[in-house]
């Protein structure tokens, strides 16, 4: 299988950019992230480098940190 | 055990990719004691669920009918965590299989899988899971659910 292209960061969506962040902020790599989330390390990658479409619960998990950066 | 029967445990995550095949034998015996302990008080629990000795605050609700088994795992809040449904034999998965694929559908996820051979845990995340990553200990989840799973296969193999 091809990875995904990386693209650059103004090109990904928010939720990409926020899970990214929320993940550096609590120190987990994608994979620890992966197994607490109950989602493929890969589709994590996917969405954080390529911003390809996750699906609804990594979009909620995503939305998640999106608010908790708010906060 | 019975001839022919698989000793394995598949466990899968919905929307988790590949699953993972569990000799129950590798799981250490003080950790599926302290499961079955777990299953035991969630079951007379009831709706309340119990809380359980593995994790401070996180409580487990428990439905058996016969030989199925329906586990949640509540976080300090009360929200799900996750969702994990056992299937010990053929007739269980039968009925399990399309509880498990209404509940992922309910919650916009789908079964990306083939139902697996029996027996097997199938585990639904729920949003809520999101409370724990600050903490830093991200593999205690994973590893419940296959202790939580591999207990209740020595329970009902001992009735």
């Amino acid at each position: 299988m091809t990875d995904a292209p990386d693209r650059s960061k103004s090109d990904l969506p928010p939720l990409a950019v926020a899970l990214k962040a929320y993940r550096a902020r609590h120190g987990l790599t994608q994979r620890e992230f992966a197994a607490l989330v109950h989602v493929p390390a890969a589709r994590i990658r996917d969405f954080e480098q390529a911003g390809l479409s996750p699906d609804t619960h990594l979009a909620k998990v995503a939305a998640w940190a999106l608010d908790a950066a708010g906060e | 055990m019975t001839a022919g029967r698989n000793p394995y445990l598949w466990l899968q995550t919905i929307g988790g990719g590949t699953g993972d095949q569990i000799d129950p034998v590798n799981i250490p015996a003080d950790r599926i004691a302290m499961a079955r302990g777990a299953i035991d008080m969630a079951l007379k629990a009831g709706e309340d669920g119990a809380l359980i000795p593995q994790r401070l605050g996180v409580r487990l609700r428990a439905t058996a009918e016969r030989r199925r088994l329906l586990l949640t795992l509540l976080g300090r809040d009360g929200a799900p965590l996750v969702t994990i449904a056992v299937a010990p034999r053929d007739r269980d998965g039968a009925k399990l299989w399309p509880m498990m694929a209404k509940a992922a559908a309910d919650q916009g996820q789908s079964m990306s899988f083939a139902r697996p051979r029996e027996p097997w845990a199938v585990v639904l995340a729920y949003t809520s899971v999101m409370q724990f990553a600050g903490t830093g200990d991200v593999a205690w989840l994973p590893m419940i659910e296959a202790e939580l799973a591999c207990a209740w296969l020595e329970m009902i193999r001992d009735d």
